[in-house]
């Protein structure tokens, strides 16, 4: 049920919020994949009274009120305790609100809690956090995905209706692709990201998980209006195509003659239950009026060595603030203040994200930073002009999440002591989409293997083509689900 | 792109920049590490990017199709100050603070 009917029977009284948020909490408390880092109960419990009582008096606020959700420890919220999934912000208590926090607090919608990830976003497993892994909730042996895999298993496991998670390399189209969910990372600057603690401040966007296009297009109402905090937000732009989705109907859906562009390498390259599904997808979509068109995107191939050039280089920026000094952790070896800084640093910071700063310094170091972080930037440009030339002759690009379904718990870290690029090429496909600052679109498919595991598919938009974008997606959704 | 080989000197002097402190036996993984991802993006060394112009944030390509969705361009917001957060809310994370402010190690030395 999509939560636009949810909110006629939460209006008409035949469910309640607090029903809702009591079946959640119950879940989430079970803990059965470590999806919660923190469970926000008494808070949760004291939110959906109030929503209840709003719906009573008739005072209604959106379609959000009354629904639980979770948010991803990325995310500040105001006196509960955020913690970016890393010892060093274990204690940390913010003393503000960040916009996401705030946006979905005015929505009335209630925050069941903050929900685990790999560490400051850096990774595509929620392994690499001292909170635990993460796991797949569809079978447990394997991996939720990454960084947003609490995200995702909260969903997935139906201890939240939906999450906010961040997406910088397609950490949240990842998990959703795992967990058989709907992923959005929105165009770069479509939402706020004050109060998100940064990773790659030139890639990062909030990014909404659901059972739905519909529930997508509802979240992403809410969470792009306007807010002065972010100066790289699209400024008064009005979100709208819920009355366009809403007016679909499955049994007349066509696609029109939309043209989707694909790369046929890219689907070769998957492994074989993936490339079935892709292929399987590519006719229904033809075969409801999609007009199915090769495109070559001949740069993406160098996406993951620019990414970790670029998203390293800005991570090594924004962790620099973690200095032992203004809040986090702080080291009992603290001899000097340098001792205080680097100790605090290297005792508070996990292992991959230690690797991470070490090689954003260094793309960034005097007598290095052309060669490595400027090319970077070079080679950047030709992929983004690769999609522009794709979108002269295509409406939206398709493609794979990830050539491979969700593997199993601790396998690729054990692949990743012999060879750490086996894990950073999860994100072939994703990385691309934020170095352009394109929005994308990741829908589930199930897979009757004996695995259980689904798999999925990527579209990918023009920029700030958002709302196109889900309506077409909407569309798709209805078609291979028929 | 010069073919770069990562050793203890490089790695020792890129943790002191990063402000890492990197034990012995940490030492070899990251090097390792380094060596690893810095032969991967070397890659990029044979693309031809001559005449390219590097692109730093999708902001400033997209502004055209930014003008089409809302008939505006981005702007600077006004330099206009505004309340900010409580001292007392600010120090309430830090691990020590005196008399307002956050209490560290000496910086100069000889002070006390």
């Amino acid at each position: 049920m999509s939560f636009h009917e949810l909110h006629q029977k939460l209006k008409n009284q035949e469910i309640t919020s607090q029903e809702l948020t009591a079946q959640c909490l119950t879940i989430a408390k079970k803990n059965s994949h470590n999806s919660f880092i923190t469970i926000n109960e008494d808070q949760a419990l004291d939110q959906a009274k109030t929503a209840d009582e709003n719906f009573k008096k008739g005072s209604l606020t959106g379609y959000l009120q009354g629904i639980p959700y979770s948010l991803k420890d990325l995310f500040i919220t105001k006196g509960i305790r955020t913690t970016a999934g890393s010892l060093y912000l274990s204690n940390y208590i913010p003393p503000y609100d960040g916009f996401i926090s705030q946006k979905l607090k005015q929505s009335g919608a209630i925050l069941i809690g903050k929900v685990g990830c790999d560490e400051f976003g850096m990774g595509s497993t929620n392994e690499n956090t001292i909170y635990g892994a993460v796991k797949n909730p569809i079978n447990n042996e394997f991996v939720a995905g990454g960084s947003s895999g609490g995200s995702a298993a909260s969903v997935a496991e139906a201890s939240s209706l939906f999450s906010i998670g961040t997406d910088t390399g397609g950490s949240v189209r990842l998990p959703s692709n795992f967990c058989g969910l709907v992923g959005y990372k929105p165009s770069y600057g479509r939402v706020s990201r004050y109060g998100q603690i940064a990773y790659g401040s030139s890639l990062d966007q909030a990014s909404p998980m659901a059972n739905s296009v519909i529930d997508i297009a509802i979240i992403m109402k809410e969470i792009s209006a306007n807010d002065p905090h972010d100066s790289t937000q699209m400024p008064n732009s009005q979100f709208s195509c819920i009355d366009q989705i809403l007016s679909l109907k499955k049994s007349s859906v066509n696609l029109n003659g939309l043209k989707i562009g694909y790369v046929p390498a890219f689907i070769e390259s998957c492994d074989e239950s993936v490339k079935v599904s892709l292929k399987k997808t590519l006719d229904l979509m033809k075969q409801k009026g999609a007009n199915l068109i090769e495109v070559a995107l001949p740069n993406l191939k160098y996406s993951v060595a620019v990414y970790y050039l670029i998203a390293t280089s800005e991570a090594s920026a924004n962790l620099a603030r973690y200095d032992g000094i203004h809040y986090g952790f702080r080291s009992q070896q603290n001899q000097s203040l340098e001792d205080l800084m680097m100790n605090s640093r290297s005792e508070g910071l996990g292992e991959e994200v230690k690797k991470r700063i070490m090689l954003g310094t260094f793309a960034l170091s005097s007598g290095y930073s052309d060669e490595y972080f400027s090319k970077a930037c070079k080679v950047r440009r030709l992929i983004y002009n690769d999609f522009m030339n794709a979108f002269n002759k295509c409406d939206i690009v398709f493609s794979p999440v990830c050539s491979s379904k969700a593997f199993k718990l601790a396998e690729k870290n054990s692949d990743k002591k012999l060879d750490p690029l086996k894990m950073y090429m999860n994100d072939l496909y994703t990385i691309p989409v934020n170095l352009a600052g394109l929005p994308g679109l990741a829908l589930p498919v199930k897979d009757s293997s004996l695995d259980k595991l689904p798999t999925g598919f990527q579209l990918i938009g023009k920029p700030y083509a958002d709302e196109e974008l889900l309506i077409q997606g909407r569309k798709i959704e209805m078609i291979i689900n028929q | 792109m010069k073919k770069i080989t990562v050793d203890k000197k490089l790695v020792n002097h890129v943790a002191y920049l990063s402000r890492l402190k990197i034990n012995q036996e940490e030492l070899l993984a990251y090097e390792e590490h380094m060596q690893r991802v810095l032969g991967y993006v070397e890659q990029l060394a044979e693309i031809d990017t001559q005449n390219v112009e590097p692109l730093y944030s999708p902001i400033f390509e997209n502004q055209d199709y930014f003008k089409h969705h809302t008939q505006q361009s981005f702007k600077m917001r006004s330099d206009e100050i505004s309340d900010s957060l409580l001292v007392k809310d600010v120090l309430k994370n830090t691990a020590e603070h005196e008399a307002q402010q956050f209490k560290i190690n000496a910086v100069i030395e000889g002070e006390q």
